[in-house]
């Protein structure tokens, strides 16, 4: 406490009952986390269950199938939000509406959309398997095109305002100075907006990480096949490892979702790399 | 050399313009108030805007022409842009700025054209600095190196003193007319500022809401404006309507209100009882001292006039008179009848403070009639 402080200017005023209500709050949305790193690393769970084999394959699959899923945001992704930045068209805010219904929808409704369009009886999935006998329902693929589903919004977003953040002058005088579409775009649009690209990659990675209604939905929970790290933590519950593993495989998940919310804010703050 | 005949059409507004460069390494500057598409203009040039149709030719080469379906794309027509917020890289040092166009020639030479550009535009030493940390005379020089490294075959500046204060302004202009000598290199320049205009070009083309009203150089278009509405743009001031009296082989006589004015015959074809309207700038009124012989060369156009309202600018003074019989103009603005630009020494030297009644005289030579 700081010297000085008077406990009786806030007596008898508002401030008082912003305290109260703010921090049982606080408590609150605060308790469970310091309980989840106390029980870790206190009672010694984080050290014995690291190295367990189901939650060593559900962290090498998580890593996995959510880098596939960045590289697939980025790389699709990128042009739309470049699109929808730059160019009017009619429909565009029909499509602009579409892009975000995922962010909204329950992870079930996503679920159970896929399974009917990517699963053996869907649509696309029923065509896929008798031409090719390529099955995509309950495979590691599932749990991508799981989590692009759910994700992939988040980095068209971000990308989209970063774009639309970028004058087009600037890419106006790269092409006078006789660089074309292709060169402006990474010489100057890409670095204009590296921190929007950045902090939308960072966010569509951390929701792709802890995606799970989707994912058991359309893919399953087979252990080193499709058992993700919050599906492992949904099975540690209901199976051998018990509470101690769900508990360390959340440790993993705290410490990431906190690093990611580190990186979108100091990206928000880094502008420009001067 | 530079010509241009454009169509283009956008959501309210059409840009609809023709204009070609008197000579082949002239400044041409697009004039005209804010808004009726000089810059757009600028951009057509520079291959950003695709017109609907007409041709743009530069030097030999054709850039555009709709009805051969030729369009060279903006990369390759060699077009140095300077954009009205000079637009430089921010992410980018004053170096790589510069060098920006270049970044595919040998390094050797690229360091080369670096060194000359940086000393012709005095920027040594900031080499590393960034585009923010520069002032707004360094930003523009750096904008025209980043421009010229690419030898361009033309230089387009879009408003290239708005956004510098007015202080360092006029040295700007002084520095960018010795380096245009140096340059020897074609110029577009947009301004809407006529002073500007004059100063930093040879020709002047007036654009109004997507035209161009005239086309001519410089002293032409100030002095001898080709419409009323280019008048009027020049600041001409003192514009007026009346009716073709009498012709002679180099004199017109009109009939304004009361009065009869006397004026050099025009290059268009005139006839009496014909609908004309003429000007006089107010640099060119004159002021005479009762008593003394009547000025040279004003020919009988006297006119009675009292001050109403007088502006000091320091050397200079604008001075409002009310005529005695009023010339009808062109304009609904009844405030005053004559405006008379004085400088200071003759606004001393005569006294023009000491009295409100004054017998103006408009002198033939400096009558300029044009059609109505």
């Amino acid at each position: 406490m700081q010297p000085g402080f008077n406990w009786s200017r806030y007596r008898n005023s508002k401030i008082l009952w912003l305290l109260v209500s703010g921090g049982s709050l606080l408590i609150f949305l605060g308790g469970p986390i310091v309980a989840l790193v106390y029980r870790s690393v206190a009672g010694g769970s984080l050290g014995q269950y690291l190295t367990a084999p189901a939650i060593v394959s559900a962290l090498q699959l998580s890593l996995i199938t959510t880098l596939i899923t960045l590289a697939l945001s980025v790389i699709f992704g990128t042009p739309l939000a470049y699109l929808l930045a730059r160019f009017e068209f009619r429909g565009k805010q029909l499509l602009d509406t579409l892009i975000d219904l995922p962010m909204v929808l329950p992870p079930a409704v996503a679920g159970v959309a896929l399974l009917i369009t990517f699963g053996r009886r869907g649509w696309l999935g029923g065509w896929l398997e008798q031409q090719f006998g390529l099955t995509i329902g309950f495979t590691t693929a599932a749990v991508v095109l799981a989590q692009l589903f759910v994700a992939a919004p988040f980095y068209i977003k971000s990308a989209k305002a970063g774009f639309q953040a970028t004058d087009p002058a600037f890419e106006k005088v790269s092409t006078t100075l006789g660089e074309g579409g292709w060169r402006t775009f990474w010489r100057i649009t890409v670095p204009l907006s590296l921190p929007s690209l950045l902090s939308g990659m960072v966010m569509t990675w951390a929701r792709a990480l802890g995606e799970f209604g989707a994912t058991i939905m359309f893919a399953g929970s087979f252990e080193g096949k499709t058992q993700t790290m919050p599906l492992a933590i949904y099975g540690a519950l209901e199976g051998s490892g018990g509470l101690e593993q769900a508990v360390t495989l959340s440790m993993i998940l705290v410490v990431a979702s906190f690093t990611v919310l580190v990186l979108v804010k100091w990206l928000a703050h880094a502008t420009l790399i001067v | 050399m530079l010509k241009l005949d454009i169509f283009k059409r956008f959501k309210e507004f059409e840009l609809n313009l023709q204009f070609q460069s008197l000579s082949a390494h002239n400044t041409i500057a697009l004039f005209g108030p804010s808004g009726t598409g000089k810059s757009l203009t600028l951009q057509v040039i520079a291959g950003l805007i695709t017109p609907d149709a007409g041709q743009i030719c530069l030097g030999s080469q054709v850039m555009f022409d709709a009805g051969r379906r030729i369009n060279v794309p903006a990369r390759l027509r060699r077009v140095g842009f300077v954009p009205q917020s000079y637009t430089l890289f921010p992410h980018l040092s004053v170096r790589q700025n510069i060098l920006y166009g270049v970044s595919r020639r040998p390094p050797a030479r690229q360091e080369e054209r670096l060194a000359e550009l940086l000393r012709l535009l005095r920027l040594e030493g900031l080499q590393e600095r960034r585009p923010a940390q520069l002032s707004g005379g360094q930003q523009q020089r750096v904008a025209l190196a980043r421009a010229l490294i690419t030898e361009p075959q033309i230089l387009l500046l879009d408003e290239p003193f708005a956004a510098l204060d007015s202080i360092i302004r006029g040295r700007l202009q002084e520095e960018l007319l010795i380096l245009k000598e140096q340059l020897n290199l074609p110029i577009v320049l947009v301004t809407h500022d006529l002073q500007e205009a004059y100063t930093m070009s040879e020709q002047i083309v007036v654009v109004e809401t997507g035209r161009a009203i005239q086309s001519a150089e410089r002293d032409e278009v100030l002095f001898r404006p080709s419409s009323a509405a280019v008048a009027r743009f020049v600041a001409t001031r003192n514009i007026f309507e009346a009716e073709v009296l009498e012709i002679s082989s180099d004199t017109v006589r009109l009939s304004s209100g009361k009065m009869t004015i006397l004026a050099p015959r025009p290059a268009f074809g005139v006839a009496p009882g014909q609908k004309v309207v003429f000007c006089i700038r107010p640099e060119r009124v004159l002021f005479t001292v009762p008593g003394r012989s009547r000025e040279r060369g004003a020919e009988g156009n006297y006119l009675e006039g009292t001050i109403n309202r007088e502006i000091a600018h320091g050397t200079s003074h604008t001075v409002y008179l009310s005529l005695t019989n009023p010339l009808p103009k062109i304009t609904r603005d009844t405030s005053y009848d004559m405006q008379v630009e004085l400088s200071d020494e003759v606004y001393r030297r005569i006294s023009v403070g000491q009295q409100k009644s004054w017998l103006l005289a408009l002198p033939k030579e400096q009558i300029h009639v044009m059609p109505a």
